[in-house]
């Protein structure tokens, strides 16, 4: 049973609004962008809420969602339509930023401090960019570039999210919860995807000019037995961040290793819901018999929809097999 | 949904960061810190800015030398004159044009920008 709270400012107080929501639904994405709860209430003369007012979103007392109201509709049966993000939504304003020798966490606080957004638990990531400059991007932009430069170069998973009104970096494997997607949740609408189409590359070639001699140094990575199979799917990248060549050598390994496979999707709609199930999550699958995916198989949320509609909890899900 | 992609594409062609030129003021040496305004500055560190011959210093040493030989051994008088500056350098005020580049991530001063009517520099 979910609960709507609302903190009203123009009535200078917070409400419970769950009698009055029709329907629910939020989207949790892994990256890319900011978290979206939408509810449909009846109009009331008792309440009265705005544009930039807090909503809590509680599935059985679990905190799942704080947003914040940017859209309203209405139309001619009174049901007021409202469309609230987290607070990742403030993070799409631009700035600009130098950051030199800074880790990850300190350009998410400072990121985070200049748009007055609250932050929570940052993981401490091994990543120090040795110089970047940011000219007038989306504090959004700035951060996800820089989790994707960490996640390449340290090999491991990391989601950046909004921890119900805390800005939260954690390593993908802290995030693993315990539930089992199978045919037990009614996980029967299915689709699944296998692709060297977008993300796949068996020969990588990174290009850094050289001061020295006036030429760019090549540094390359392929696999024969990927180029039998799929043919040559080259990728070529000109480094323009300030690395040495043992760190680009070591990205190389990374990235390397990142796009030389198999891309594996799932999607998945209408199954049981999973009370505060977000992007970035990993659970287990235990269906059978589809395509190669073997059971016990660890499954990435790309992107997750929670449905609620009365006491039914329902979701539409995008995952990624690890 | 048009105006949208309008809006998508600006997004896209102003970050992939095209190549443009910029006037920025330069606000310390030492390392050199060059301000764009608006809080937009960038530090030189060794490897984001590179200096064409027109903003790097050089300087020109005139001198005599004689040489006079006395009973075979040659003896050598030096004398130095003046020393000339070509170029200054860049110094904390000068204003500079410079192209961005690499995505923004690297600078080239081409020049200083300097009243064009004066044609003496003092």
């Amino acid at each position: 049973m979910y609960e709507v709270h609302l903190d009203s400012r123009s009535l200078k107080k917070r409400l419970n609004i769950t009698n009055i929501v029709k329907d629910a639904s939020i989207s949790f994405f892994r990256r890319g962008t900011a978290s979206k709860l939408e509810f449909t209430v009846l109009k009331d003369d008792l309440i009265s809420y705005g544009e930039g007012d807090t909503v809590y979103f509680y599935d059985n007392n679990r905190p799942i969602i704080k947003g914040y109201v940017f859209t309203k509709t209405q139309n001619e049966k009174k049901e007021i339509g409202t469309i609230a993000y987290d607070q990742l939504r403030y993070l799409k304003a631009k700035q600009s930023f130098e950051f030199i020798g800074k880790s990850l966490k300190d350009i998410i606080i400072t990121v985070a401090n200049y748009f007055q957004l609250k932050v929570g638990y940052i993981e401490d990531i091994p990543y120090i960019t040795p110089y970047y400059y940011h000219e007038a991007e989306s504090g959004f932009d700035i951060i996800d570039y820089h989790v994707g430069q960490a996640k390449i170069q340290t090999g491991q998973e990391l989601v950046f999210y909004d921890d119900f009104g805390e800005l939260s970096l954690r390593k993908a494997e802290d995030l693993v919860i315990k539930y089992v997607i199978g045919t037990k949740s009614f996980a029967t609408k299915y689709n699944y995807k296998t692709d060297i189409d977008n993300d796949t590359y068996n020969v990588i070639k990174l290009a850094s000019p050289n001061e020295v001699t006036g030429k760019a140094d090549i540094y390359m990575a392929k696999d024969d037995n990927n180029i039998n199979r799929w043919g040559m799917l080259q990728r070529y990248e000109v480094i323009n961040e300030n690395l040495n060549p043992a760190q680009i050598k070591e990205y190389l390994k990374l990235l390397f290793k990142y796009h030389n496979k198999l891309f594996r999707t799932l999607k998945l709609n209408d199954t049981l819901g999973i009370p505060g199930l977000r992007g970035g999550n990993t659970l287990t699958f235990d269906i059978l018999n589809i395509g190669d995916i073997s059971l016990d198989k660890k499954l990435l949320v790309d992107a997750v929809v929670h449905k609620y509609k009365g006491n039914d909890h329902t979701m539409n899900l995008d995952l990624e097999v690890r | 949904m048009y105006p949208q992609m309008q809006q998508w594409i600006q997004d896209i062609i102003q970050n992939m960061k095209l190549a443009d030129f910029c006037i920025g003021t330069v606000c310390q040496t030492a390392p050199v810190k060059i301000d764009f305004g608006d809080n937009k500055i960038i530090t030189d560190v060794g490897t984001n800015i590179f200096y064409t011959e027109q903003v790097i210093e050089k300087k020109i040493e005139l001198g005599h030398k004689h040489i006079v030989e006395i009973n075979s051994a040659n003896y050598e008088t030096k004398e130095k004159l003046k020393t000339y500056t070509i170029n200054e350098g860049i110094k904390t005020g000068d204003k500079l044009i410079m192209l961005k580049v690499a995505y923004g991530q690297k600078f080239i001063v081409l020049s200083k920008l300097r009243d064009t009517s004066s044609i003496i520099i003092s």
